[in-house]
């Protein structure tokens, strides 16, 4: 294997220091079991149990063994010094572990800060996103309010319209009403008028009547008169007779004439005062026919005159109406000229609106086109560091969609599926490049943010092996 | 009317906004790497006091590394160390660059069992992505490790891994009176729990799995003959399938798991036959005057690849599985080319060849027609694909005789213990 665990370090080297100080621990024990065993041979003090044998040996032996000696404790001595050598060089990489691991921990305090770091750094990103995110909500539901405001004020505007439409159309209406009870108002005044005009022609027959009946009164008068002149003028003649007669018998018919002329007398006197009360009365017949004539003069004047007053009445009616009706139609005319030209202001409005709207449009579009054409220029670099972080490692050929949506700075902030390949690992893999891949770089213009925030990859391996 | 109108018309262009603004610019992407998944399988949480045989993110870590196909980082670049799902922090794994994070807890039960945990998330995604939990016993730790890693495995690359198969070895080792002995074991790819199956005075050779794993044929030299034995794994049972004059070695059962093809040498130089294991009829495939050998077969049964020296040196051969075919010659660079199996998908062979500089693993693609060296050992023998394909398992011969576990691309190579003696050869079942 070629990871060698690094816990086992630590197990090694102090397995090896204790290797080593059993090594000097056997060392010295050697030593001392020789220094204490060396002089116990050499006291005759405690009895040895073997036999004790007598060998002659020659000095050159003794030297020899001697030399033998000497060269074995030389050999000890190397040894030690080779032990101490040893130790030393134990020490001494004691030493150097002990530095690795000062190293070691240095590094690890390093990348325990750099971790807090970029623990610290993540955690301002993090933030970062969140604030950016909330800018974002919040414009967003400024446009939404924005939106709803133009909502608003678009009904409110249609509702103020169609109220004055309607309030225009109740004032018509009112007006018409108005005109059709003035119109029935003069019909009835005419119909009075009529009925007027029948009373005075009613009136006049009477009149005419009573002229007539006057006249023929008058006539009968007349005649009366004649006839009254015509017996006068006979009972003058009756008288001439008469006195012709008296004088012829004068005498003699004096006392009768006197007494006749006394009896004619009283029957005169009874005729005359007959006559008399007749003409009387015909008289006071005159003066009342006369009064009541006068009378009737008065009455027709009065008639005429109320007629007069009557007609000049209905001539001022007739031109306050007609007054009052023009007065009407040409408000009822303003009243439509005022509304249709409200209704081609409105018109006007709306289609400056309509125009404003489409050149926004048009404006939107032309930063769209431009943002598209800036973000196409960035497809190649995008695609590249994509490419490099997809790691293939299901080495399937399948299909995978997704939608991938970025921060200003072109963070990756989502990654959706819209595609799946059916495979998770497969679609996970295609997840895990974008994400790796992130940042990914965008035009630096945030006049195009919106319109390149979310966009679509597709990983279709099989494009690539055909 | 001309409201009506109107407010059509700003419908339309409101309609018109929505659909523009799902016009979307679309990215094509054909192209991606194939590299190592950086992953970070931080040591699990073991209850204090507990002493454990295997630790289990370490056997997780190498399951993984040996594919090649996963990068496990090394602990000592951890930030943080969590074992339960409140205590990661992404970030700290987004730092250090892995693309997954798995996070573990070992606790004891009380009554000798075990609770393994483990999760795996998605480290920029934030999210996880399973978790289990498995009871065990102190000696089914490593098997757990094994379905952990897995889990993880499959979860990532889509597809299974060989993390839990078993390979059979066969090793000359000593007995317990010190006489030389020759074994055969099963043990778990990685060469822990290795059980011997067989012991025998006699060499084992050419071990080789049935497709269904419940059985191991190979062949014994004794008396100067080999012959073909099948044994049941389960049981130990064993019984001889070939014992025709001459040698009879090499045996390779055929994917549907009715036949056996072998060499026999009856005809004065070895010739590929196959037997039909049911009635024990025996068909011959090779006729050639120089020596036919190694047969194998490819995973749909149609073709056997073996290794012959009728073109002078040792070279791979492909033949149809049936009697009068033409052989015809795959290999056709290097000193010598031999051992050829099949890869689980059939499109590539394993092989040991010989460029110059001593035997090697190789790869031979189908398609590409070129043989690709391996290995950067030089003595290597017996080389095998792992049931999935994505590792492959060789012996290394020599003084220190081992086994080598392989990454496909070469990059991952790693030792593994376990079989005591000296390896001779090996088998990986094909069974996943």
């Amino acid at each position: 294997m070629k990871n060698r665990n690094p816990r086992n370090f630590g197990t090694k080297s102090v397995l090896l220091a204790l290797l080593v100080h059993v090594a000097i621990v056997l060392a010295v024990g050697v030593n001392i079991y020789f220094e204490q065993v060396i002089p116990s041979n050499t006291q005759s003090s405690k009895p040895t149990e073997a036999p004790i044998q007598a060998h002659a040996i020659s000095e050159q032996a003794i030297e020899q063994e001697l030399e033998q000696i000497r060269l074995k404790e030389e050999q000890e001595r190397q040894k030690l010094l080779s032990q101490k050598r040893e130790l030393e060089a134990v020490r001494k990489e004691q030493e150097q572990i002990e530095q690795q691991r000062e190293r070691e921990e240095k590094q690890l305090a390093m990348i325990e800060s750099r971790k807090l770091e970029e623990e610290k750094r993540v955690h301002e990103l993090e933030e970062q996103r969140l604030k950016q995110e909330e800018e974002l909500r919040e414009i967003e539901n400024a446009r939404q309010q924005e939106a709803e405001k133009l909502a608003e004020l678009n009904k409110q505007r249609e509702e103020h319209l169609e109220k004055q439409i309607a309030q225009q159309l109740a004032e018509a209406q009112a007006a018409e009403q108005k005109r059709l009870a003035e119109e029935t108002k003069r019909q009835e005044e005419t119909r009075q008028l009529a009925l007027l005009e029948e009373q005075k022609q009613k009136l006049q027959s009477e009149l005419d009547a009573m002229n007539q009946e006057q006249s023929n009164k008058e006539t009968l008068l007349k005649e009366l008169e004649k006839q009254e002149q015509e017996r006068l003028q006979k009972r003058q003649r009756e008288q001439k007779l008469v006195e012709q007669k008296q004088a012829e018998a004068q005498t003699a018919e004096q006392k009768r004439l006197a007494e006749e002329a006394k009896r004619q007398e009283e029957a005169q006197q009874l005729a005359l005062s007959e006559d008399q009360k007749k003409l009387a009365q015909a008289r006071e017949e005159e003066k009342s026919r006369r009064a009541e004539e006068t009378k009737r003069a008065e009455e027709a004047e009065m008639l005429a005159l109320v007629k007069q007053r009557e007609e000049q009445l209905d001539r001022q009616r007739l031109e306050d109406a007609e007054r009052k009706r023009l007065a009407d139609e040409r408000k009822k005319k303003q009243e439509e000229e005022r509304l249709r030209q409200a209704k081609l202001e409105e018109r006007e409005r709306l289609a400056k609106v309509e125009q404003e709207q489409i050149r926004e449009e048009a404006r939107r579009k032309q930063v769209e086109n431009d943002a598209i054409a800036a973000f196409n220029k960035y497809v190649p670099q995008i695609r590249q560091k994509v490419v490099e972080n997809w790691n293939r490692v299901t080495q399937k050929t399948l299909k995978t969609g997704v939608i991938v949506e970025i921060d200003r700075s072109g963070g990756v902030q989502s990654v959706t599926i819209t595609e799946s390949s059916g495979s998770n690992e497969f679609d996970r893999s295609v997840s895990l490049a974008i994400r790796k891949a992130s940042p990914l770089p965008i035009p630096d213009n945030s006049d195009f943010y919106e319109y390149i925030r979310k966009f679509r990859f597709v990983f279709d391996p099989s494009r690539n092996s055909s | 009317m001309l409201k009506i109108c109107r407010k059509l018309l700003i419908a339309i262009g409101l309609l018109a906004v929505c659909v523009n603004s799902y016009a979307l610019i679309t990215i094509e992407i054909d192209e991606g790497v194939e590299r190592a998944v950086p992953i970070a399988v931080v040591p699990f949480g073991v209850d204090e006091g507990i002493e454990l045989e295997h630790i289990v993110d370490d056997v997780i870590r190498n399951d993984l590394a040996r594919t090649g196909r996963f990068d496990p980082k090394p602990p000592i670049e951890f930030l943080s160390f969590p074992t339960t799902i409140d205590q990661i922090t992404f970030s700290d794994w987004q730092l250090i660059k892995v693309d997954y994070v798995v996070i573990g807890s070992v606790s004891s039960m009380g009554d000798g069992s075990y609770k393994v945990i483990s999760r795996l998330f998605d480290a920029y995604e934030q999210k996880q992505i399973f978790g289990n939990q498995y009871m065990a016993e102190a000696s089914q730790l490593r098997s757990i490790a094994h379905q952990i890693a897995n889990n993880v495995y499959e979860n990532v690359t889509g597809s299974k891994s060989s993390f839990h198969s078993k390979i059979a070895v066969t090793a000359k080792a000593q007995s317990s009176q010190g006489q030389p002995e020759h074994r055969l074991y099963v043990a778990d790819y990685d060469g822990h729990n290795s059980q011997i199956l067989l012991k025998t005075n006699d060499p084992i050779l050419s071990p080789t799995w049935s497709p269904d794993s419940k059985q191991i044929a190979y062949s014994i030299l004794k008396a100067h003959q080999t012959k073909v034995y099948i044994q049941t794994v389960a049981t130990g049972d064993r019984h001889v399938v070939a014992e025709f004059e001459g040698q009879n070695s090499s045996p390779s059962w055929s994917p549907d798991g009715q036949k056996i093809a072998f060499a026999n040498s009856n005809k004065g130089n070895s010739e590929i036959y196959i037997l039909t294991l049911e009635d024990g009829t025996v068909t011959r495939i090779t006729n050639h005057r120089l020596i036919d050998t190694e047969p194998a077969w490819s995973p749909d049964g149609k073709f056997i690849v073996f290794t012959s020296n009728r073109g002078k040196n040792a070279q791979i051969y492909r033949i149809r599985a049936r009697k009068n075919a033409n052989a015809e010659r795959i290999t056709l660079e290097g000193e010598s080319n031999s051992g050829a199996r099949y890869s689980p998908s059939g499109k590539q062979l394993i092989l040991i060849s010989n460029q110059g500089n001593g035997n090697q693993v190789a790869i031979y693609d189908f398609k590409v027609q070129t043989i690709k060296i391996v290995s950067s050992t030089t003595i290597d023998d017996s080389a095998n694909f792992s049931p999935n394909g994505d590792m492959l398992i060789y012996i290394v011969e020599g003084e220190d005789r081992h086994i080598n576990i392989l990454s496909p691309d070469g990059k991952m190579q790693s030792r593994i213990q376990g079989v005591a003696g000296a390896v001779k050869q090996v088998a990986w079942e094909s069974k996943n």
